[in-house]
């Protein structure tokens, strides 16, 4: 039989079920057991000569309370002081200036619009306008009327044809306000409610630990700060402008200036961690949590036309010191559009994995403001190592401007053994023995590690042929 | 002590056997379709005056050995094929006699020995299924016929999810499994990232599976064969002119076209130089459609996909003892992705990969109680992927896929290279009906490379060459009627291990009644080869394969199976086997790769063991057919996946991801009348293992992106015990409904098919969300209900 199909029609597709939300009750078998634990990231940074440690809890899945979707620290959306007829980015300053509750009224809606077409949206310096309501906005704005009441789904409705209606739908289409948006209310999933610095606090265990580390003799304690860390909100590879993002603080613990006796740059020798949470807090179960590791020398960048020299270091018996004299801090200069553009750095063989940070100049804000970062390894099969004593590594540069920035420079770190595991074992669990090095008073692993990350950092620019 | 007497009978009995197989006659020859020439399989042929029969193999050959001179009448019999019946006069020469069968209607109540029946009765293969052309055409499907989705169908296999049709046998993972296409290995039989086996049905002849316990003859994996026999063509009905002075070395039959959803096909074949050839050829035209979509719009493509695959067959017989065949087979996917501009990075993302295999055979076939088959075979599969950024598309233009990856800012290129060239030569030697022996040798050359680029600079190459030799020797035997033996050993000698590995096998069968096989295996097998892939993926998208760290144990696995198999009538048997399968050695991706040592320590070693139980209710009552199946299986491993010397019983003894413990299956056809036939498959089965969530928490790590720069960019997982979650149980019904009918003048059908009819929610995985409190969770499902409808046509 020589029968032949010929599908002469289309599939059709009919009770199309892909992604469906489940009740969190269901897997109660699975999680209803777990306890809080806690998760240590002490971390030492020889190139600052500091350190610091971030003691946070790990979060049943069924606790209710921490993301609560309210603002509670009152700066979503703005505020309008009618005494002053100034806008303000949180309730606490418009309260600060305004002095009056009553006065300080919220605008749902401000102007996202360049400085130079502003007309009259200047006032004693801020160039914040702000509306009451959309259609104020919409009418007094020539920029885009940007708001926090975004619903649910956190993003602002959108009349991609400009119809009048959101039911167009499909690719680029209209998107549809959603549930909550535009309610004056601040809800789940919206800019400013329940960010970093509404939740972060409730993951920090800020007090009742003892927290130290030990070089030698000389031991350093340590205290907890509310700014010790900062992180760059929003980056310029996603869509922020440099001189927009942000920048958010945490929580850590930090040397006690008053009561520390080490300096955290001493290669090659063993430090160590000590952590106990007194009776009465939640983890004085724990015991005292210790850790030791080691400080690893950081890479050096060295000139391309010098790397033979550099290889030759291996056959010397101080190898370290061979590369220190290679060692080349000065800015490079790469024309745009490149494509052989890259820093070319070194370490010792102990030091074959690396994480490289990227960070742009802000030129109106005088700053460098992260742009990304990545592992890096050297491997047996790419011709980095030579004679199991010199890793020699290249980070390509893409030799183009960005928001018109040129400067930019590269971090690159090595890792001690405890955080290279910890880092780079992350296929395995947490309170895997082989990735956490911290050990609580009956051996148990706990979550985290100890070590340190040392940087040394490369300046570059791009060189424009119009410039 | 054995008495002198009874080794005295033993050695004259020995020594009969030899002088039989020396004096006795041969009558050897092939089976063949009346009608277009192509070799029938498994054909019972049987001397009517002392019932000594043999089946013909998947080439249709056969050898009845160690004849006395004499008048006997040969009968040939196939189901579906009338039976021919020839009267011969056997001297003291062996005979060569070639039979055509001619098609005639099925008439089940005629059948008293089939060739079915005839397998029962001899081989004593466990663990086989043997299924043709139809029977797999048979099967609802989604979109287009599947062999890989009608054997998961099979109580020893299983499927991962429907987005993957690897195939998974008593808990081996899919790189276990030796798939052979006419004798030449295939390492990656998948389209669509898997969705799909690569295997077009049109040009299948015959599937012959094995799911444990096989031969000596077949070796280099652990848990099963999965041997293809490509269709040979049309040898009888060429359409050029007698005249045609070419028509004696070439000639053409049919050339018939496909169109599905999917792809369209084409096959031709025809006769050939004393012998035929087959072209079968697929290709999807999605593609086709993105163009032109895109080019109406006057837009460049942000993606596009397509696939092709070919099949080519030649045989030729110059003469009656020789028959060469060439079969090759290739295959390609490309995908091209390319998304971002504007504001944002531009990406751009072309994947490609493929198989290609090539064989030789060259089939010596004297008019003796012997045969031997050399096999010249070459197998490639290639996979490469080009990822590219461009920061700032606006500023760059791109004008076609390959431009994209050398304007970029950045890329990274990944090639990957298996290519598998091997000889090997098999003699079959029949001293007698009762004993048979197959032996032959091997020897295989690999070369797997893996390339990485980044920034257009070689970042990480990974290159060996290493060789298989191999030996083997298999007997069977029947020393009485009731029983079969099948013993064999294997030698293999790997060229980056330093020991000669010995796989003893071992099988038997024996009828205590007539209807009724009880059957024994012990095997043990190796494997030199294996995948990176991580075992919990979804999709089969690309397999790594590697040669086992230098030095380092092979693979290796060892077969216990013992099971019984009633032959109720013809069409309808049951079955029921139980296997123990244990893993002494099997390799890993292991989490800690040792940057300076990438080779040595990129796999990890573990142990395994499955083990199950299965029944198979094979059923043609009236018009109703097919098959109802069992399973239970378990199936635990044990690796110390953090290298630490120390097994924690929680994480690192764990079930399998695809552990599914109960499973049932049902294949069921009916022909509600002459013109109309229905069909349903139903998959009733445990669901799979998962690693549950027990917790939240914030967390750096190498594979979460940036999580060093900020520590609190969003909560990870807390895991609990390996696998010990386990999703719902997985339940779908497909449905089809053919109804023949005659349409502009063309004989055809018409062909409608539902698949998951019950829109049952099969959960593919749960993702959770920790930015909630309390956290969220959701399920992704698997297919849902689809419907598809098409006509089938005669040429």
């Amino acid at each position: 039989m020589n029968y032949k199909f010929f599908y002469i029609l289309g599939v059709g597709f009919f009770l199309m079920s892909c992604e469906k939300e489940l009740d969190i009750r269901d897997f109660s078998d699975d999680f209803s057991f777990y306890q809080s634990e806690l998760r240590i990231e002490a971390l030492m940074l020889p190139s600052q000569n500091t350190a610091i440690i971030r003691i946070d809890r790990s979060v049943p899945l069924n606790e209710a309370d921490l993301f609560n979707c309210e603002d509670d620290d009152l700066d979503w959306n703005y505020y309008y002081c009618t005494s002053d007829s100034i806008s303000y980015e949180s309730h606490s300053d418009c309260m600060e200036a305004c002095g009056n509750e009553s006065n300080c009224i919220l605008h749902l809606y401000s102007c996202d619009v360049n400085e130079e077409e502003c007309e009259g949206c200047e006032q004693d310096g801020s160039l914040l306008k702000t509306y009451l309501t959309k259609s104020e906005c919409l009418n007094g704005c020539i920029g885009d009327c940007v708001t926090d009441d975004l619903g649910e789904d956190g993003t602002q409705a959108v009349d991609a044809n400009n119809d009048g209606d959101y039911d167009d739908k499909g690719f680029l289409g209209d998107i549809p306000p959603d549930a909550g948006e535009g309610d004056g209310i601040p809800g789940c999933n919206e800019p400013k409610v329940d960010e970093y610095d509404e939740v972060l606090p409730n993951i920090h265990l800020d007090s009742l630990c003892s927290v130290k580390i030990t070089h030698g003799d000389s031991t350093c304690n340590f205290i907890f700060k509310e700014d010790a860390g900062i992180i760059f909100e929003g980056t310029e590879k996603h869509g922020v402008k440099i001189d927009e993002i942000s920048i958010v603080s945490y929580g850590a613990w930090i040397p006690d200036s008053s009561d520390c006796e080490i300096d955290f740059n001493h290669f090659d020798t063993e430090y160590q961690f000590s952590c106990e949470c007194i009776e009465g807090s939640s983890y004085e179960y724990y015991g005292e949590i210790t850790a030791r590791d080691t400080i690893r020398r950081p890479v050096i960048f060295y000139s391309e036309s010098e790397e033979e020299e550099v290889k030759l270091c291996a056959d010397l018996p101080h190898v370290y010191s061979c590369l220190e004299s290679y060692h080349n801090s000065d800015t490079l200069y790469f024309e745009e559009n490149d494509p052989s553009a890259k820093i070319n750095y070194a370490s010792l063989f102990e030091s074959i994995k690396y994480q490289t940070v990227q960070y742009i100049y802000d030129e109106s804000n005088d700053r460098y403001v992260y742009f990304h970062g990545h592992p890096e390894g050297g491997t047996d099969s790419g011709n980095n190592f030579i004679e199991n004593k010199i890793c020699i590594m290249f980070e390509p540069v893409v030799a183009e401007n960005y928001d018109d920035a040129y400067k930019f420079k590269y971090d690159i770190f090595t890792f001690s053994p405890g955080y290279d595991h910890y880092y780079f074992y992350s296929l395995l669990d947490l309170s895997d023995p082989e990735r956490t090095n911290l050990r609580d008073q009956n051996g148990n692993p706990v979550m985290g590690a100890f070590g340190a990350m040392t940087s040394r950092t490369k300046y570059f620019e791009i060189i424009q042929s119009d410039r | 002590m054995i008495p002198v007497t009874i080794q005295i009978y033993k050695t004259n009995l020995f020594f009969f056997f030899i002088l039989t197989s020396i004096y006795g006659v041969t009558i050897s020859g092939f089976t063949r379709d009346e009608s277009n020439g192509e070799p029938l399989p498994y054909t019972n042929i049987v001397i009517d005056e002392n019932k000594i029969g043999t089946s013909s193999d998947v080439n249709g050959y056969f050898v009845l050995p160690n004849l006395n001179t004499g008048q006997y009448t040969i009968q040939v019999r196939m189901i579906g094929y009338k039976t021919v019946e020839r009267k011969i006069n056997i001297q003291l020469e062996n005979l060569r006699i070639d039979f055509e069968l001619e098609p005639t209607t099925v008439d089940l109540e005629q059948i008293t020995v089939s060739a079915e029946r005839m397998r029962f009765e001899n081989r004593v293969d466990v663990s086989r299924v043997n299924l043709t052309n139809q029977e797999i055409r048979r099967v609802p499907a989604f979109i287009e016929t599947d062999i890989f989705r009608t054997l998961q169908l099979l109580p020893s296999v299983s499927a991962s999810n429907d987005f993957n049709a690897a195939l998974i046998v008593r808990g081996g993972s899919p790189d276990e499994n030796l798939i052979l296409i006419d004798g030449a290995e295939i390492y990656n039989p998948y389209h669509i990232g898997g969705v799909f086996s690569t295997f077009n049905a049109d040009m299948i002849s015959d599937t012959e599976f094995l799911a444990g316990g096989f031969p000596a003859q077949y070796g280099g994996r652990l848990s099963s064969v999965l041997k293809i026999t490509a269709r040979e063509g049309d040898s009888k009905n060429g359409r050029l002119a007698d005249s045609n002075p070419i028509k004696s070395f070439w000639d053409y039959s049919k050339i018939s076209g496909d169109i599905s959803l999917l792809s369209s096909k084409i096959l031709a074949e025809g006769p050939l130089y004393k012998g035929s050839w087959m072209i079968s050829g697929r290709r999807t035209y999605f593609d086709q459609f993105v163009s032109l979509y895109y080019t109406l719009k006057d837009e460049s493509e942000p993606f596009n996909y397509y696939f092709w695959d070919t099949h080519i067959k030649f045989k030729t017989s110059p003469n009656k003892n020789n028959q060469i065949i060439y079969s090759q087979f290739s295959g390609k996917d490309d995908l091209f992705l390319s998304i971002g501009g504007g504001d944002f990075p531009g990406i751009d993302f072309s994947w490609d990969w493929g198989n290609s295999t090539k064989s030789l055979i060259w089939k010596y076939m004297p008019n003796s109680n012997y045969f031997i088959e050399n096999n010249l075979s070459r197998t490639d599969y290639k996979f490469n992927v080009d990822f590219a950024i461009d920061f700032n598309p606006d500023s760059t233009e791109t004008s076609s896929e390959d431009e994209s990856t050398d304007n970029a800012d950045l890329s990274l290129d990944i090639d990957n290279i298996v290519r598998d060239v091997a000889f090997d030569q098999n003699i079959s030697y029949f001293f007698s009906d009762a004993i048979h022996i197959k032996t032959g040798w091997q020897y295989k050359i690999l070369y797997l490379n893996y390339n990485e680029k980044f920034a257009g600079i070689n970042r990480a190459t990974l290159n060996s060459e290493p060789a298989i030799t191999s030996v083997y020797a298999n007997s069977t035997w029947h020393p009485i009627p009731k029983l079969h033996l099948n013993t064999g050993f294997r030698l293999s000698k790997f060229s980056q291990y330093n020991d000669v590995l010995i796989n003893p096998r071992f099988g038997l069968k024996y009828h205590p009644i007539t209807d009724l096989a009880l059957k024994v295996s012990w095997g043990k097998y190796s494997q030199f080869l294996y995948t990176i892939n991580q075992e919990d993926e979804l999709l089969r998208i690309v397999d790594f394969w590697q040669p086992i760290p230098e030095g380092k144990k092979p693979q290796q696995a060892e077969h216990f199976i013992i099971g019984s198999e009633y032959w109720i009538s013809e069409g309808n048997s049951v079955s029921i086997e139980a296997y123990f399968k244990k893993y002494d050695n099997i390799y890993d991706l292991n989490p800690k790769v040792d940057g300076s040592d990438i080779s040595g320590t990129i796999a990890i070693s573990g142990i395994g063991e499955s083990y199950g139980l299965e029944f198979l209710y094979r059923l043609r009552l009236g018009k109703l057919s097919g098959w109802i199946s069992y399973a239970y299986s378990s199936i635990e491993r044990e690796v110390d996946l953090n290298s630490d010397g120390i097994i924690w019983e929680e994480k690192e003894i764990y079930p399998a991801k695809y552990d599914k413990p109960h499973s049932f299956n049902s294949v069921l056809s009916y022909q509600l009348s002459e013109n109309n036939e229905i069909g349903m498959s139903t998959i009733f089965s445990s669901g799979q293992t998962y690693t549950p969530v027990v917790g939240k928490v914030h967390q750096a790590g190498s594979q979460i992106y940036g999580s060093l720069e900020n520590p609190y960019q969003y909560f990870g997982n807390i895991y609990g015990g390996r696998n010990s979650g386990r999703y719902p149980d997985y339940f779908r019904i497909d449905v089809s409904l053919t109804r023949k009918s005659n349409l502009l003048g063309l004989n055809g059908k018409w062909k409608f098919q539902i698949i998951n009819l019950t829109n049952h929610y099969n959960v593919l995985l749960y993702n959770w969300n920790h930015n909630a409190s309390p956290s969220k969770v959701s399920a992704y499902s698997m297919f849902p209900a689809l419907f598809t409808f098409g006509w089938e046509f005669n040429i």
